[in-house]
């Protein structure tokens, strides 16, 4: 298992070259630099080649290329063009504010989603079920920008009770947590009924049933753990969309984290705060594969590690 | 044993998600220690909606779209958003009245000067920088010197590269303002090239904040982003960028205290903002053009609602290397084939001002007289035919996505349907579109230009002379209007200078139609009924003898 | 050309050889199944309405896609505009309408440009493993952690704006996840008896390939494309937010939105209604893809 995690952090490392590589082509294929940006209507001649060989923007490509690996080995990015501050700094400043915002999202989509989805099998084929298949599918189906919109118009406006913007206090927490967890509970809860109805249909689940053993135990101990997998699975695709920050939702709510920080550097064209948030987004999803592969090998003897697919 | 170190690896796979986050709840239920050196941009203590965890501070909350509130130097920066928020914290040596008159700041007097060329300042004595130094000449030197150099990288230069010595500055060729001489511990002297009637504004400008020289000094690559220090009546407490900046009432301040103890300006969505407002959480928040409408014709918002006009025109610049507008009868015809007043009294609902002249209203050199020009698509028609175009024209204009034109755009592109001009409209990323514009390759580029100094020179030429036009997609070239403009430039007699930007403006919009000018905007905001003191000025807003009930 | 082609002889030989072996093809009892399920049908019966109401959309509306009502922005419903108008009085119905074909075509479109790279990346790595299995994964990997929405600005400004470009951007970022399910598919499918006994005839690479190994994924293709259609269609509700979907006049369903929800004090219905006509035509894909995957391949339950 060591040497098979050894191997893959390997080749996390082409895939992060890659990434910064394709990220800079593409960069300098994007019409714009970001001394266009910067001095947006008065742009003269003298004063964009004086701005732009300030911030090395005329040295060649590979050179300004070979200058951002060499500080990207080292974790530096460089300042960023706009913030003038370390790109490192303002990653950790967003990461930190998706983080505490994606931890919500992500509990409350597991615990939801299980909730939901045990229930649903448990009550199959009653209204009961009927209903929560209902509004799960309903629910993957709502645009969350839309939903974050309803919900500040219904809880902030009119009823008082919840912030409306920011993350100032454990309440603002709310609205954004649910406009983004909702799809990914609906998605949990179809996951974990499909797969628990799947184990609860099987011969040794109804001999124990015949055996007396309480449906409770039952549910906990053979549905549950059938549908383990492929949640954990679903979760690994979770944590790289809540990670990656959704611009949508964080431009609702105004809260600066990362899906703004990064789409505003691209309309920017703040090539090293770019850089730094492509790197970092492709670290956490490669990353988290990885914690992934191995809680499977772990969970069910018969996924070897090492064995893809 | 296998499924504890299953439920260990989920464990960590969570909590590193959870590692900073639970630094960050922390953060928010400790009481908000006010440390700008600490480079903690993270949301602390008060809430929008939660005024009184600051005890009884009298705080203000003002909310507008400011997504370029990225750094505090107002030397780094071009945009309103910047230079708003460095306004908050430094000062100018001159200030701009209500009527964008100009009178002294730190100056203790208006700068003298017997020939125009060279100014004699004087500064007030015992002005304090918020970090208790002492405003001195040596600063200001500091500040302008600062300023040319190139490895500060000052986007701002063209306000005011006429000094002495500042092209040689920039181009590397010294790192001593040849033009500004410390002539005592009070006083310095400002040469200019030549004389530029419009100085003493540009002076008045928030882009020439003056910086303590020691504090900035030290801060070094940290200026602006959590050190800044000014002579304003407010002090930097907190700065989040692209989120909100905080400051905090400055005891020592060399002019009248104010009666607020805090500003927090925050950066948000149109509409999130609006919802604040309307619930009360925030104080004064800056109203979209488009969602004016349904505020200022309400009659429960209709008492708190402001109306600002801005000294700034919204027109199309027309490129006339581009066929089929280098012809100048194709240009006329676009003239006819826009319906301003339509497009102002019902997309619009009233909030612009239909206008024919491209320097605005309120500035000088404007001319009311010229009528609004009449939607004639028949007469566009013809003018087009009389061009060699009988079956009409196909258009393509360029929009920055971020643009408040878009829908402006739309209007007009069902407006010039009717004269048989395609109107194709291209939205594009904000970067993209400025490359696109610089390289002078929009065919129709929309022009949203507001006054950074009020002066005709300002608009003209910055966008239509032969230096500029090219950055602005329009090539115009007339050395006619060219040497109208820079005689404008030396000449001091305000009246001989406003007879001849008349002449230049008259000469760029009637005769050679390279400028389409189609309305002057107006800025809305709404202020809570307890909130008064606010002072709107052109694009920007002072807030620092607001009053609180 | 040669891919569709050779693409047509996979359908021919398809069809041949199911009527070669059993009158009661695989297809056919999948059909079957389909049809038994309800709601399914109801989907279908849904989406097939979508389909006509884009396709016939100047017959149905009222008005053009573009025409102003002006003096009449931002009303409410009335019986001249059933769903009121938009800030430049434009019918909200007739744009709803309008805004169908793009929902719709980034869908089907963008989904199919998925689908052909997805399908040629993944099989070429299943089938030849080793080395370059080892690239091919790489560069899944690489195109599945990299920010989709600067590829979308890449590609619209390469290409430039508009309508296919929209479909282009949406396209060539979602075909990693159906590389991947095809990759480990064609892997487990080249152990087969069929495929050997294919090989050991003398037929090519290519030839097993695109004969035999890619018409037994066409189930999964079809489940995987059908579930991928509602987020392409929210992706391009999130590319037109961010104002880079659909050029003025065209109407999207997310760019209605994003406009909308300016108007919502005005016209509350202009941000609904779109959101609604959105929301029901993702559950009807969803659902339908749902149906189909359980009518095809049960095995792919997770996906």
């Amino acid at each position: 298992m060591i040497k098979y995690t050894i191997k893959r952090l390997l080749q996390t490392l082409i895939v992060l070259f890659g990434v910064s590589l394709i990220t800079f082509i593409m960069l300098n294929i994007a019409p714009g630099d970001p001394v266009g940006v910067m001095l947006a209507k008065r742009a003269d001649q003298e004063t964009i080649d004086r701005v732009r060989h300030e911030m090395g923007l005329d040295k060649p490509y590979v050179e300004q290329y070979i200058e951002f690996i060499k500080g990207a080995v080292v974790g530096d990015f460089g300042d960023s063009y706009f913030q003038h501050r370390p790109v490192s700094e303002i990653l950790a400043d967003a990461f930190s504010i998706t983080a505490s915002l994606g931890l919500w999202v992500l509990l409350f989509s597991i615990v939801f989603g299980i909730l939901f989805g045990i229930s649903a099998a448990v009550l199959r084929g009653t209204w009961g079920d009927k209903l929560i298949i209902f509004f799960s599918t309903l629910g993957m189906a709502m645009p969350s920008f839309w939903i974050a919109i309803i919900l500040q118009i219904i809880f902030g406006l009119h009823l008082k009770i919840l912030p409306i913007s920011g993350l100032y206090s454990m309440s603002s927490y709310i609205l954004p947590t649910v406009s983004l967890g909702l799809i990914y509970a609906a998605s949990i809860a179809r996951l974990c009924r499909t797969n628990m109805l799947d184990a609860l249909n099987q011969d040794y689940v109804r001999t124990a049933r015949s055996k007396g053993v309480s449906e409770f135990k039952i549910v906990m101990q053979h549905g549950l753990k059938n549908a383990a997998i492929p949640i954990i699975t679903y979760i690994g695709i979770l944590i790289k969309s809540i990670l990656g920050g959704s611009v949508l939702v964080e431009t609702v709510f105004a809260i600066p984290g990362l899906g703004k920080t990064m789409v505003d550097s691209i309309t920017q064209r703040d090539i090293r705060l770019i850089q730094g948030c492509t790197i970092y987004i492709a670290v956490v999803f490669v990353i988290a594969n990885l914690i992934i592969d191995l809680v499977y090998g772990l969970l069910d003897p018969r996924i070897r590690v090492g064995q893809e697919a | 044993m296998k499924r504890m170190i299953a439920l260990l690896l989920a464990c960590i796979l969570i909590f590193s998600l959870a590692g900073c986050a639970t630094q960050t709840d922390g953060d928010d239920t400790t009481p908000s220690t006010s440390d700008p050196d600490s480079g903690s941009n993270e949301p602390s203590g008060s809430e929008p909606n939660e005024s009184s965890e600051d005890g009884d501070l009298k705080v203000l909350k003002y909310a507008n779209v400011y997504p370029d509130m990225q750094v505090l130097d107002v030397m780094k920066s071009t945009t309103t958003d910047t230079i708003q928020a460095g306004s908050m914290v430094c000062e100018a040596l001159l200030d701009f009245g209500e009527d964008f008159s100009v009178t002294p700041l730190l100056l203790k007097e208006m700068p003298t000067s017997e020939d125009g060329v060279t100014f004699h300042c004087e500064l007030k004595e015992g002005v304090l920088f918020h970090d208790g130094t002492e405003l001195k000449a040596t600063d200001v030197e500091f500040t302008f010197t600062r300023m040319f150099l190139p490895e500060t990288a000052c986007v701002n230069t063209f306000l005011c590269d006429m000094i002495l010595g500042a092209k040689e500055m920039l181009d590397g060729q010294t790192t001593e303002l040849a033009g500004f001489t410390v002539t005592g511990d009070y006083t310095f002297d400002i040469t200019l090239e030549g004389p530029y009637a419009p100085f003493l504004s540009v002076l008045a400008c928030e882009q020439l904040s003056i910086y303590p020289e020691k504090a900035c000094t030290e801060a070094g690559d940290r200026w602006g982003v959590d050190v800044f220090v000014g002579t304003g009546p407010f002090k930097l407490k907190e700065f989040t960028p692209k989120d909100r900046l905080v400051v905090e009432r400055f005891e020592d301040y060399h002019g009248e205290q104010p009666f607020l103890d805090q500003i927090e300006m925050y950066n948000m969505d149109a509409n999130t903002m609006l919802l604040e407002y309307e619930s009360g959480n925030l104080d004064i928040v800056g109203v979209q053009q488009d969602q004016a409408d349904a505020y200022r014709n309400n009659e429960e918002f209709a008492d708190q609602f402001v109306i600002n006009p801005l000294i700034g025109t919204i027109s199309m610049n027309l490129n006339v290397e581009m066929a089929p507008l280098d012809n100048v009868k194709v240009r006329e015809a676009i003239g006819y084939a826009v319906d301003r007043q339509s497009m102002v009294d019902n997309y619009l609902k009233g909030n612009a001002i239909a206008t024919s002249c491209f320097i605005p209203r309120g500035c000088m050199a404007f001319d009311e007289e010229r009528p609004i020009d009449k939607y004639d698509p028949e007469k566009a028609k013809e003018l087009l035919a009389e061009a060699g175009y009988p079956d009409g024209i196909h258009l393509v204009t360029t929009i920055s996505e971020k643009s408040s034109v878009v829908g402006v755009a739309t209007v007009l592109q069902q407006q010039m349907k009717e004269a048989g001009i395609e109107f194709e409209i291209q939205k594009v990323d904000d970067a993209a579109y400025i490359d696109l514009r610089s390289n002078g390759e929009v065919q129709v580029a929309f022009s949203t230009w507001y006054a950074d100094i009020v002066d005709p020179d300002n608009f003209l030429y910055t966008i239509l002379h032969s230096e500029s036009s090219p950055f602005m997609s329009s090539n115009y070239n007339n050395p006619e209007f060219d040497a109208l403009l820079e005689e404008a430039r030396v000449v001091t007699d305000p009246a001989e200078r406003e007879a001849l930007y008349r002449e230049a403006e008259a000469l760029a919009v009637t005769v050679d139609f390279v400028n389409v000018p189609l309305y002057n905007p107006i800025k809305f905001y709404l202020v809570q009924e307890n909130v008064e003191g606010a002072k709107f000025l052109n694009s920007m807003v002072d807030l620092f003898y607001v009053t609180k009930s | 050309m040669r891919f569709f082609k050779r693409k047509s002889d996979v359908f021919n030989s398809l069809i041949e050889g199911a009527e070669g072996v059993t009158y009661t093809s695989f297809y056919h009892d999948a059909f079957k199944r389909l049809r038994r399920d309800k709601v399914a049908m109801v989907c279908l019966a849904v989406v097939i309405l979508i389909v006509v109401a884009a396709i016939f959309a100047p017959l149905i509306t009222p008005y053009e896609e573009d025409y102003m009502d002006i003096g009449n922005e931002l009303s409410g419903p009335s019986a001249e505009h059933w769903l009121g108008t938009d800030e430049f009085g434009r019918d909200v119905f007739t744009r709803i309408i309008y805004g169908s074909r793009v929902s719709l075509m980034v869908g089907l479109v963008a989904e199919s440009i998925a689908v052909a790279i997805g399908l040629i990346v993944g099989a070429v790595a299943g089938f030849y493993g080793g080395k370059v299995d080892a690239v091919l994964s790489r560069i899944i990997e690489i195109f599945a952690s990299f920010p989709h929405i600067l590829f979308a600005i890449v590609v619209m400004f390469v290409l430039g704006t508009g309508i296919i470009n929209v479909f282009i951007a949406v396209g060539v970022v979602g075909w990693t996840g159906l590389a991947r399910v095809i990759r480990s598919q064609i892997m487990q499918l080249k152990q087969k008896e069929y495929v050997e006994a294919a090989r050991a005839s003398g037929g090519r690479n290519m030839q097993i390939i695109f004969r035999h190994l890619i018409p037994n994924c066409l189930s999964t293709i079809i489940v995987v494309a059908t579930m991928n259609i509602p987020s392409d269609i929210m992706y391009e509700a999130s590319l037109s937010f961010l104002g880079l979907g659909v050029q003025p006049p065209q109407a999207s369903w997310g760019s209605m939105i994003s406009e909308a929800r300016k108007f919502m004090r005005q016209n509350p219905g202009y941000s609904v209604f779109p959101g609604v006509a959105l929301i029901i035509t993702v559950l009807a894909f969803n659902l339908l893809g749902d149906a189909l995957r359980d009518a095809l391949d049960p095995r792919l339950k997770n996906l």
